[in-house]
């Protein structure tokens, strides 16, 4: 395509979006809904994700240490967790202190949370964090876990002293439940998803066929002449492609700003109202969502706008 | 030069249009194509615009410009080709097909940009043609605003607008007034003499055929009945019935 033919099938579409404003405004809006739809379900299926993680609930369990193990007791114990190289993946030690801070990090927008512990007080307790390998053998790991066992020395009020035996670890939680029943949602809004995306696909598609089939209608004669003084396929479909690429991309642009509008909103409510539930910031998925929204746009647009006039195009063989 | 050999077309519906056609026409030649209304004659020319296929036969047309000469062979034409092979026809239609919302100007310089040509020399290519169908002052009106004589002429300039060395003109003069008809069809023999382009009117008006005295090919049913210099065949009931159809 040369310039003159860019140029002119650039004011060709925008002619033709003009003429034909009602319905191009019809499908745009359309499409703008349809994207809503999608944007929204993907910015819910994203959140509980994170809350998944955040929460570590997936695949790890908190074995919680008794209060009074020493710094060497806590390495005895972190060695025998390691040592369970057929049930454990990785361990992690948090200490009474690093479990606060990460709280207070977490929720450092509320520091009236904290506010009420007394100088020096932590609820929290030490732990371990451990990532395990297989979910079916839990249990095992849990019984193991309870089975760690360390040699302690205590002295007597007399001075003797004897060892005992120890078993720091006090309780075991895994989450496997509540973590089942939030994979489950988050596979059920997952499903939706693709689902909608489907929808999404087969409705926009459908919109700008019948918005450019109108337009392709009404110019039905000229594309006639076009053909008859040798204008190629493609200098005859540019304009209406453009059209459709025009549309896409409108639609695309005015989603995102609406999807940005709702989400902060709706980010706002939440955060303010149910504390423990973290809600990701729109900015780390807003280059992502904007890229889809208008992707999806634009291949509406062009294979709208290519099925809607190709049949005006074909040659007797 | 155009050939038609044995071609026949049959419709869909099983109507035959044109039956075992033969037709020669050299460049630079003026042609009428006559017959009554539904003998034909639209089927050749939409055969010949590649608008609809032989069902059997072939045509093929060789195309001089002043720098090459191009063969095609209709029946092997690929469709990507089409759009090229039609850039050397122009084409005249009874109901002029001008575009309404477009001016005299538009409706010329559209032509010559679906081709490919550059904003200057689109401006000085109309300015020429309209000179050349007398219709420089009307560059800026509308097609309602003109003659169906002057609408037809924006028609004619527009199918010499790519420098085609064949047109085809069918019915140009069937909704315009006879005196104007004169006009149309003196601008068409002018176009064949000073350009030397083949020009091929098809039309069911007698007198002016007779007129203009020039090569008039009559069909009939589907067949070429007659091909003659001069005046206008006419087929009675006495000469189907005694033979004498060719
Ligand atoms: N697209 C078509 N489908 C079926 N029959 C057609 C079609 N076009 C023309 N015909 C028939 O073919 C015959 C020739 O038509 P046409 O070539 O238009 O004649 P003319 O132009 O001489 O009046 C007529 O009987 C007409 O009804
Ligand atoms: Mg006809």
């Amino acid at each position: 395509m040369n310039n003159f033919s860019f140029s002119y099938s650039v004011t060709q579409s925008l002619k033709g979006l003009w003429r034909n404003r009602v319905m191009s405004l019809a499908s745009i809006l359309v499409l703008v809904s349809c994207m809503l739809v999608l944007g929204t379900f993907y910015a819910l299926n994203l959140n509980i994700n994170y809350n998944l993680d955040d929460l570590t609930l997936l695949n790890e369990v908190a074995a919680f240490v008794d209060e009074d193990c020493t710094g060497e007791e806590i390495e005895q114990v972190r060695q025998q967790i390691v040592a369970m190289d057929d049930l454990v993946n990785d361990v992690e030690y948090i200490s009474k202190e690093m479990a606060l801070e990460a709280e207070k990090e977490k929720f450092k927008d509320y520091p009236a949370l904290f506010a009420t512990l007394q100088d020096g007080a932590n609820p929290y307790r030490a732990s371990f964090m451990i990532t395990y390998k297989d979910a079916s053998l839990i249990e095992d790991l849990e019984y193991k876990l309870g089975q760690i066992s360390i040699e302690r020395t205590v002295v007597a009020e007399d001075g003797t002293e004897s060892v005992t035996l120890v078993y720091p670890v006090d309780k075991v939680t895994s989450y496997t439940e509540i973590a089942e029943t939030l994979e489950n949602l988050r596979d059920g809004v997952r499903n939706v998803l693709l689902g909608f995306m489907a929808i999404l696909f087969v409705v926009s598609m459908f919109i700008i066929v019948n918005t450019i089939r109108i337009a392709v209608f009404t110019r039905q004669k000229e594309i006639a002449v076009m053909r008859y003084v040798g204008a190629t396929n493609g200098y005859i479909i540019t304009p209406f492609v453009f059209e459709g690429i025009f549309m896409g991309l409108i639609a695309g642009i005015l989603a995102f700003l609406v999807e940005w509008l709702i989400y902060d909103r709706a980010a706002a409510i939440i955060t303010s109202q149910y504390r423990i539930f973290s809600v990701v910031g729109f900015g780390s998925f807003a280059l992502l969502l904007a890229f889809s929204f208008l992707l999806i746009g634009l291949f509406a647009g062009v294979s709208g706008s290519m099925i809607s006039i190709a049949r005006y195009l074909k040659e007797k063989e | 030069m155009i050939e038609f050999k044995n071609v026949t077309k049959k419709y869909q519906n099983g109507t035959v249009a044109l039956d075992n056609v033969n037709l020669k026409i050299n460049d630079g030649e003026f042609v009428f194509i006559v017959g009554e209304s539904g003998a034909g004659k639209s089927t050749l020319t939409k055969l010949l615009l590649r608008e609809e296929t032989v069902t059997s036969g072939q045509i093929t047309v060789t195309a001089k410009t002043n720098e090459k000469t191009e063969y095609f062979d209709l029946g092997n034409l690929s469709a990507s080709k089409i759009p090229y092979y039609r850039r050397k026809l122009g084409v005249v239609f009874q109901d002029f097909r001008l575009f309404p919302d477009k001016t005299v100007y538009e409706n010329i310089a559209f032509v010559l940009r679906v081709v490919g040509k550059s904003p200057r020399t689109v401006k000085r290519n109309v300015q020429t043609l309209l000179k050349r169908v007398n219709l420089a002052d009307k560059a800026s009106c509308y097609p309602d605003e003109l003659s169906g004589g002057e609408q037809q002429r924006v028609a004619l300039a527009r199918a010499l607008a790519n420098d085609s060395s064949i047109i085809i003109a069918d019915e140009p003069t069937g909704n315009i007034d006879p005196v104007m008809s004169y006009d149309i069809m003196n601008l068409l023999i002018y176009i064949q003499q000073k350009f030397g382009k083949t020009v091929i009117v098809v039309t069911h008006e007698k007198e002016l055929v007779d007129y203009f005295k020039q090569r008039v090919v009559t069909i009939k049913r589907g067949k070429i009945v007659d091909d003659r210099v001069g005046t206008m065949f006419e087929t009675s009931e006495q000469e189907e019935a005694s033979g004498k159809i060719i």
